[in-house]
């Protein structure tokens, strides 16, 4: 058991998706080790989702492998239990009612932790007896994490939560996110197109762009050595970002 | 997992079952009627063939006088017909389509269950559903047509000429009775999820769906139901003569003749002519059915003189329930063969 705990959160090795024989994500290994908060950043089409979506499980590789916790993702009852997910536009079922969604998540999940999920319905001020199509997108958005967190898994998964949201709604969210991380060790995973989403939340960056991985590693020694390199002492964490896109789409130009 | 399979299905379950319930109630209301027009004609308990015809006979004239009967009686019908249809299109197509359109489906798939899991209990359970609404409007239907079908299935004998409907062994209506409706709409509700498996949009799947169903329910009573046993045969020599149950047309070269058969309660199948040694025949007419100046008993002796016999193929009544039971397991093993090829495919569904 201890090999399984000390897995790293995600591990791919050569991972590849391809769609309609263009490569969605290609030749991407990485190595995370558990108990970051990585934010996955990269421009719209950079293969964020698809990454994301390989390592639920709902996609399947079309080259190289994808470990989630040890173990490959999505297999049985036991792997998915161990991750919790929020998918893009935090897709929930209109005709359900908020507590219907609450239910749901107690049905299904074993680890289910009920006072959590109605702790957080409460302090969100979700009307239990509510249709979640009827929701805001800022609710919806919250309900989704709500599920996704109370299910008590060792990796939460955030493919782009925040980004059909108002800026205060996105805060709240955000803010919401690190409450359920601080309250736990998990891992955390979360994509986003804007970096002023990841500033604060993440300690872990990747960088995707057009299908490949730009940059990986620690969010604080990244940026020493930016900083060093550059010899700006002022670089910000938008800033290296910008650097690595910039310079890969020059690259990709020549 | 049972849970949300309830409530995400709980509206359309009592929705059919507000249908059936209507259904039940108008054709209990007008099935007294029927009861009375088969006790005074006599059909419960007539003996000997000449008391059946005439019993027969009396009830069909009642059953005609009565209009609703005979809109009912087509009507269940086409209800049993539409209903796996509608169970397929509506209950079966998005299952899947609806999810993957919606994108709930990373709801669905991400909590601790297996997507196989997440589909057996949807199959089981709305696959029951379209059992039992499929089963309760049959035993409706078919309950209300007994007296029609047992008149139906007695010797017409002299008074074969007079109104009469289909019995419920004709292809037309051995698929609305008893069993097969069961065994087409758990069939139609696994074709409709198929389709929603592989096309992943709702309205593309329901619109294959209504076109598959339709060409099984089609195909299935034209070639494979005629062959579930060898057909009987049955020879009487062709008796051309002036009346009601006999018809000859002679075109060119070649003449069609058919003398009503009355094989009670079985399915004719085909009806041809032979000559004396046993050769299909069919022409050419007798010379003087061409003349202009002869008369028509001058042609229908010169038929009668070729000795010509003709030959029924059918499926005798005592196979009905054979029929029943054969042609239930046949959509039984066709939704089974779907539902696992959705087992198989669904982990390796596309999500792009």
């Amino acid at each position: 058991m201890a090999v399984v705990i000390d897995a790293p959160a995600i591990r791919t090795v050569g991972l590849g998706r391809r769609y309609r024989g263009r490569w969605a994500l290609e030749d991407c290994t990485l190595d995370i080790p558990a108990g970051r908060v990585v934010g996955l950043v990269g421009p719209n089409g950079a293969g964020k989702s698809t990454l994301l979506n390989l390592v639920m499980g709902l996609l399947a590789p079309s080259a190289g492998t994808v470990e989630v916790l040890g173990d490959r993702p999505g297999t049985g009852p036991r792997e998915l239990a161990r991750v919790g997910f929020v998918a893009q536009d935090a897709p929930v079922y209109a005709h359900l009612t908020v507590a219907d969604h609450l239910r749901f998540g107690a049905r299904l999940n074993p680890g289910w932790d009920d006072a959590y999920a109605r702790r957080r319905v409460e302090e969100l001020g979700l009307d239990p007896a509510r249709k979640a199509g009827r929701l805001s997108g800022g609710q919806r958005a919250q309900l989704a994490l709500t599920l996704a967190v109370a299910k008590r898994g060792d990796l939460l998964v955030l493919d782009e939560p925040a980004a059909s949201l108002d800026p205060l709604a996105r805060r709240e969210l955000l803010e919401s996110l690190a409450e359920a991380v601080a309250d736990r060790a998990m891992s955390v995973v979360l994509s986003s197109h804007l970096v002023s989403d990841l500033e604060h939340a993440c300690d872990h960056l990747v960088v995707l762009n057009a299908g490949r991985v730009r940059l990986t590693g620690d969010i604080g020694v990244l940026l020493a050595e930016h900083r060093a390199v550059t010899g700006n002492r002022e670089a910000d964490l938008e800033e290296l970002v910008l650097t690595h896109l910039g310079r890969t789409t020059k690259e990709t130009a020549k | 997992m049972i849970w949300l399979t309830w409530r995400q299905f709980r509206v359309q379950a009592l929705a059919a079952l507000g249908a059936v319930t209507a259904v039940a109630v108008l054709f209990a209301v007008s099935r007294g009627h029927l009861s009375d027009l088969a006790r005074s004609a006599g059909l419960n308990g007539c003996a000997g063939a000449d008391a059946c015809a005439s019993a027969r006979a009396d009830f069909f004239d009642g059953v005609q006088a009565d209009r609703l009967a005979g809109v009912l009686f087509y009507a269940g019908a086409v209800l049993l017909y539409l209903t796996p249809a509608l169970l397929g299109l509506f209950w079966g197509a998005p299952l899947i389509a609806r999810e993957v359109e919606a994108g709930t489906f990373r709801l669905a798939w991400s909590q601790s269950t297996t997507r196989r899991s997440w589909l057996a209990v949807k199959l089981g359970l709305v696959g029951a559903g379209s059992v039992v609404t499929g089963g309760l409007l049959s035993l409706v239907v078919t309950w209300w047509a007994g007296p029609i079908d047992r008149a139906a299935a007695l010797p017409a004998g002299s008074r074969a000429a007079g109104p009469s409907l289909p019995g419920r062994f004709a292809p037309l209506l051995f698929g609305a009775r008893d069993l097969v409706p069961v065994g087409a709409a758990l069939f139609a509700f696994a074709l409709g999820v198929t389709c929603g498996l592989l096309l992943r949009r709702t309205l593309p799947a329901m619109a294959v769906t209504l076109l598959v169903l339709t060409a099984v329910q089609v195909a299935l009573p034209m070639t494979v139901r005629p062959f579930y046993e060898a057909p009987l045969r049955k020879t009487v020599p062709l008796v051309a003569s002036y009346g009601h149950d006999f018809s000859m047309r002679i075109e060119g070269g070649s003449v069609r003749m058919v003398q009503s058969v009355d094989v009670p309660g079985a399915w004719v199948i085909s009806v041809g002519t032979t000559d004396s040694a046993g050769r299909p025949w069919s022409g050419p007419a007798p010379r003087v059915c061409l003349a202009q100046n002869a008369t028509p008993q001058q042609c229908l002796g010169a038929v009668n003189a070729l000795r010509l016999d003709q030959v029924v193929s059918y499926q005798p009544a005592d196979r009905y329930w054979t029929f029943q039971w054969i042609e239930t397991a046949l959509y039984a093993l066709g939704a089974a063969a779907l539902a696992g090829f959705c087992f198989a495919r669904v982990r390796a569904l596309r999500l792009d």
